[in-house]
């Protein structure tokens, strides 16, 4: 441990990192608009389209990167912004600015329905997904007469390369720079979150839906302003080079050989592969296309993490930490709130009645009656397989219950997304941990605390907070598969607690830990139960709960077996039946 | 009602054909997870070089059909072997990577090809002629197909359960490290799946020019035709990716008729997309995987 | 006796987190050991490291003389170690016979029946579920089929990883009152468990892992009741019902 703090690096601070990145930024976009400048037509061509490269891979990495939705079609918002662009400018002769602006706010609009279509797909099924769809377009504008059909159409253009050069530069280092911004927001790290893991995100009171949504808009909003671009700097647009899977290979391969899911990566991938896009396409035309799938191959096999890979984790070109790092613990001063609505209401806070789950034929649970009050800890334990995971799935909205209710303050939890359920005070960890492993520790914790606290001070203030009581304070910039087992499931309590909840559902939370993160792990539950969050903790034996417990439930074949404080339990012949089995046949429990 | 019996028919025997082109890369899907996305590129490549055999030396598309076969077979063993096996090997996100690998390479093989054959469409004409059952007018070479289809469907069934290598694929497919455990040399046997699926591209590619016309940037169309196929069968079931076939091509000789032939295009990606979004089990849901 | 299986000092882990540190021991042939333990000490990982799961950063692993290192799992495997891993990796969309054929892939076919017989003799209850699919058995018989399997390429070692998990203790009993069958055989075996009673009241020798290292060895019968297991498994001071592991990771 002590050797693991001696080796915690220096940093910059993340305001200074972020200064030289912007000045970096600046400096490349300087020397985009002094080439352009020049007045050599060739040169501002080249910037031309090294600088819609860049801003491509930009939008592409918003959503196939930083939020983990690959996509083979993002070619269709490039296709859309260009149509969009020219219909205004040819059908109702609106001046270049204004058609290029409603173009992209037309496809950006038109990503809203689009994504909540293509986003119920994941990994392959929205890769392939989003290429039917630029097909689909890409037919759809064969058909479309004013633009002339599958024949294409010209269009009023800029006169020479050197504006439209200059314009695409700004507008890529704008947009590198909105997304550099997001990735400091709320926004940003929970897309990231996301992309590691849905479903914990979601626990996390994250609008998983929502935020997806958003990032394919913003997405698209880049793709479409480079398809007007194009068009304004071309003056003519067709149907299948609106909609060229060539696009489509080029974005990818810069966002893959720059670094997927990072600021730089596109800007450094767009800069690199356009160059050598252009060399190669005067050199070999020919053969350009198989040296760039060769070189897609190349990396995905020999380095998935693009040149930003080979940069250190925590260098200046890195991605600062979101808000941190962590102050020294300031005691009293900006402590949150406590949440105690529902501390004040008498009775239990979570009641759930003949609870029932059937998979198939099977019944995971079977008919569970279960309360439990504020302030109150409830352990429920049962062997491998007893329902204790589907229960908590049950509880915290991520499975529906075929029978019976789960009430929560009073509320039936039926049809609540499982988000707002977080958000609202139920808060679970998961039996195989599920930490965000792209995300610090720090992160971690944060993207839960963002969930509660509407401002940023609170959130910063209670996420310092658990850390430091959780003794993670020190390895706040680490990765979670950088700690030990233990250590990581406290992580995942911190976590869960940074919602501040009612409710804290535990799934054999400490499991795997050691003695002393034991004692901590009971200490921090000790106060949050003083402060009036119920909570229920599945275990799979009894000693890791038993200190806190008033009362245990033992589930077994999905249904109550035996109630009552703990020592009565332990000597109930059913229980203990239940665990050593008994003389009668079919007493083995299926694998968990 | 003699019009419909007959796009009933033909709509079947193009679902044989349909099946033809998916089922290698469901036997890549069900084995090993990923999905190839340069097949159809594969299909194309057997396809041109049957074209070839035929205009330089009379080949006809039948003797074909095993040499576009095994050429595959060698450029598929190299590519798992060479390529993608490295991936498998360092996990994570080893999905992700392979689909990028293999997105690389269908440019790799698609403009490869472009560079041989050009970019013309191109067929070969091959029983051309027709016969007739009742007021039903069945092509030869659309029979032919359909038949073939159906017979290397059940081959490849019966290599699956009742030959030790089958049964050692799937073995592979239910548990890697299973087979492993077994002694069975798992990275062989992938390479020999992903070859053998590459195979059924290219030999179905020998089969399919005589019906369809190919050019060499068919192959991305061609990738998305099978990949909704198998994702409407349940990625990875014999029996659902041929219901599916025979669904879809009934769905698109249908749509051929009615519609048009530009709208029929479409129409295959509607129905990916609504596949996708509304039934992503497939139709029979995880049943009957290898 | 020369060695069948020795390690010498290894070190091994994942992506750069040691889990094993400094592991060594020898297994005679027909030896029997037991490898116990808490949640996260290496029981599992040690089996990995000797199956090639994964990667040895340091020590090495012999086999019946040969160093293993570099050899894949299936080469490991067709030197004579069978092996039954975490999660008994069955097919389960095959039958039981299949499932213990596959077993016996390198076999000849009349070896194969021969030793088909004599896994069914030792696990008699999977008579009359030949043809049923491995997936809907149940756990013990899942288990049984595992270990079958394993016994099928007639291995002179048998790696056992948490055979217990997820089975009642009765079926545990019933299990490794099977096992005793391989006693005496020739063959070694080196079980891992949670369960440590089961498992030490099986094999003659034990060793007892703490954080990635043998914290205790020496024969089951001393240490079955010596204090210091039940603080490997629990943290000192605690106490755990007898029979029940502690939950899973």
């Amino acid at each position: 441990m002590s050797a693991a703090r001696a080796a915690r690096p220096r940093f910059l601070s993340d305001r200074a990192q972020f200064a030289l990145q912007a000045a970096l930024l600046g400096v490349l976009a300087a020397s985009g608009l002094l080439i352009a400048g020049q007045g050599n037509g060739y040169a501002a061509q080249l910037v031309f389209n090294v600088a819609l490269s860049v801003l491509l891979a930009t939008g592409w990495n918003v959503i196939g990167g930083m939020t983990g939705y690959v996509s083979f079609g993002q070619v269709s918002f490039f296709g859309l912004g260009a149509y969009a662009a020219a219909i205004g400018v040819l059908h109702l002769a609106l001046p270049w600015p204004i058609a290029a602006l409603l173009a992209t706010a037309a496809a950006t609009s038109l990503a809203v329905p689009l994504g909540l279509i293509m986003l119920r797909l994941n990994g392959i099924f929205f890769a392939l997904g989003m290429f039917g769809l630029a097909r689909i377009l890409q037919i759809a504008a064969n058909g479309l007469n004013i633009t002339g059909g599958p024949m294409g159409t010209t269009v009023p253009a800029a006169e020479g390369p050197a504006f439209p050069a200059a314009v695409t530069v700004v507008i890529a280092a704008a947009a590198a720079g909105v997304v550099a911004a997001l990735m400091r927001t709320r926004l940003g790290l929970r897309l990231m979150a996301i992309r590691d893991d849905p479903v914990a995100a979601e626990a996390a009171g994250v609008n998983v839906w929502l935020a997806k949504v958003a990032a394919f808009c913003i997405g698209a909003g880049f793709a479409a302003i480079g398809g007007a671009l194009y068009v304004w700097n071309i003056g003519y647009l067709d149907p299948s080079s609106a909609f060229a899977g060539t696009i489509e290979l080029q974005t990818v391969l810069m966002v893959l050989a720059g670094g997927i899911g990072t600021v730089w990566g596109p800007v450094g991938g767009g800069i690199l592969m356009s160059l050598l896009g252009t060399v190669l396409w005067a050199r070999f035309p020919m053969e350009q296309q198989i040296v760039l799938g060769a070189l897609t191959m190349l990396i995905a096999v020999a380095l998935p993490g693009g040149l930003m890979s080979l940069l250190p984790r925590r260098g200046w070109m890195a991605r600062p930490p979101i808000w941190g790092p962590p102050r020294e613990a300031s005691e009293g001063t900006l402590l949150p709130a406590v949440r105690v609505a529902v501390a004040d209401t008498p009775g239990p806070v979570l009641v759930c009645r003949n609870l029932g789950k059937r998979f198939g034929g099977v019944a995971a649970v079977d008919g569970v009656d279960l309360e439990v009050a504020p302030g109150e800890v409830l352990a429920v334990i049962g062997p491998n397989g007893a329902g204790k995971s589907t229960l908590f799935n049950l509880l915290s909205g991520f499975a529906v219950p075929s029978t019976g209710e789960v009430e929560f303050a009073g509320c039936k939890i039926a049809n609540i997304r499982p988000y707002v359920l977080a958000r609202r005070g139920v808060a679970r960890t998961f039996q195989t941990s599920r930490l965000f492993p792209t995300l610090s520790v720090w992160e971690n914790v944060l993207l839960a605390a963002i969930s509660r606290h509407r401002r940023k001070a609170h959130a910063v203030a209670a996420a310092t907070e658990l850390l430091e009581r959780m003794g993670l304070r020190e390895d706040w910039a680490r990765l979670p598969q950088g700690l030990p087992p233990g250590r990581r499931r406290l992580l995942e309590i911190a976590r869960a607690l940074a919602l501040e909840p009612s409710v804290l559902l535990l799934d054999e939370a400490m499991a795997g830990m050691t003695g002393p993160e034991i004692a901590q792990v009971h200490q921090v539950l000790r106060a949050a139960a003083a402060r009036g969050c119920a909570i229920v903790a599945i275990e799979h034996v009894l000693p890791a709960i038993a200190p806190l417990a008033a009362r245990v439930q033992v589930l077994d074949f999905g249904r109550t077996i035996a109630e009552g404080a703990p020592a009565e339990v332990l000597h109930d012949p059913t229980v203990i039946a239940a665990y050593l089995g008994t003389d009668m046949a079919g007493t083995e429990f299926a694998h968990a | 009602m003699a019009t419909f019996a007959t796009l009933v028919v033909l709509g079947l025997l193009w679902g044989g054909v349909y099946l033809l082109m998916a089922e290698g890369l469901n036997l890549i899907y069900g084995v090993m997870k990923v999905v190839n996305l340069a097949h159809g590129d594969f299909i194309v490549l057997g396809g041109l070089l049957a074209l070839t055999l035929f205009g330089r030396y009379g080949l006809s598309p039948v003797v074909a059909f095993p040499l576009a076969a095994a050429l595959l077979f060698v450029i598929g063993a190299a590519v798992q072997g060479g390529v993608l096996e490295r991936i498998l090997l360092a996990k994570p996100e080893g999905e992700l990577r392979t689909l990028l690998a293999t997105f690389g390479l269908s440019y790799v093989v698609a403009n490869t090809s472009f560079l041989i054959w050009g970019s013309q469409f191109q067929s070969i004409p091959f029983l051309q002629s027709a016969f007739a059952v009742g007021p039903i007018a069945v092509p030869q070479g659309l029979l032919a197909c359909s038949l073939l289809a159906a017979a290397l469907a059940v081959a490849v069934h019966a290599w699956l359960r009742h030959t030790a290598v089958g049964r050692a694929v799937r073995a592979t497919a239910q548990s890697a490290l299973g087979a492993a455990a077994c002694g069975l040399n798992v990275r062989r046997l992938r390479i020999v799946t992903f070859a053998l699926g590459a195979a059924m591209a290219g030999g179905a590619g020998a089969l399919v020019i005589a019906l369809v016309p190919f050019q060499t940037s068919s192959g991305g169309d061609l990738t998305v035709q099978a990949f909704t196929l198998i994702a409407l069968g349940g990625l990875g079931s014999y029996l659902g990716a041929w219901l599916a076939a025979e669904l879809l091509g009934i769905t698109e000789v249908m749509a051929q008729y009615y519609l048009g032939s530009d709208a029929a295009a479409a129409v295959i990606y509607l129905v990916f997309i609504a596949v996708l979004v509304f039934r992503p089990q497939g139709l029979l849901g995880r049943t009957m995987r290898i | 006796m020369p060695d069948l299986l020795r390690l010498d000092a290894i070190h091994a882990g994942y992506g750069g987190m040691p889990v094993l540190r400094g592991v060594g021991f020898a297994l005679a042939p027909g030896e029997t050991m037991a490898i116990v333990g808490a949640n996260g000490a290496g029981k599992t990982t040690l089996l990995r490291a000797i199956m090639g799961e994964v990667a040895i950063s340091a020590g090495s692993v012999w086999f019946a003389g040969k160093a293993l290192a570099m050899l894949p799992m299936h080469a490991r495997v067709r030197l004579g170690i069978g092996y039954c891993p975490e999660g008994r990796q069955l097919f389960p969309m095959m039958s039981v016979a299949e499932n213990l054929e596959l077993g016996a892939a390198a076999a000849t076919r009349a070896e194969r029946a021969a030793r088909l017989e004599r896994v069914l003799t030792i696990f008699p209850k999977l008579q009359r579920l030949r043809g049923r699919l491995c997936g809907v058995l149940s756990g013990g018989e899942q288990q049984m089929v595992a270990v079958g399997r394993a016994l099928m390429g007639a291995p002179r070692l048998l790696l056992l990883d948490e055979p217990s998990t997820g089975l009642a203790p009765r079926v545990v009993q019933e299990l490794y009152e099977s096992l005793r069958a391989l006693l005496g055989t020739g063959m070694a075996i080196l079980v891992a468990e949670q369960n440590a009673r089961a498992a030490m009241r099986f094999a003659a020798k034990t060793l007892v892992f703490e954080d990635g290292r043998i914290a205790l060895a020496g024969a089951s019968a001393a240490l079955l009741n010596d204090r210091r297991v039940i603080d490997a498994y629990i943290g000192a001071g605690g106490t755990a019902p007898a029979a029940a592991g502690q939950g899973r990771i």
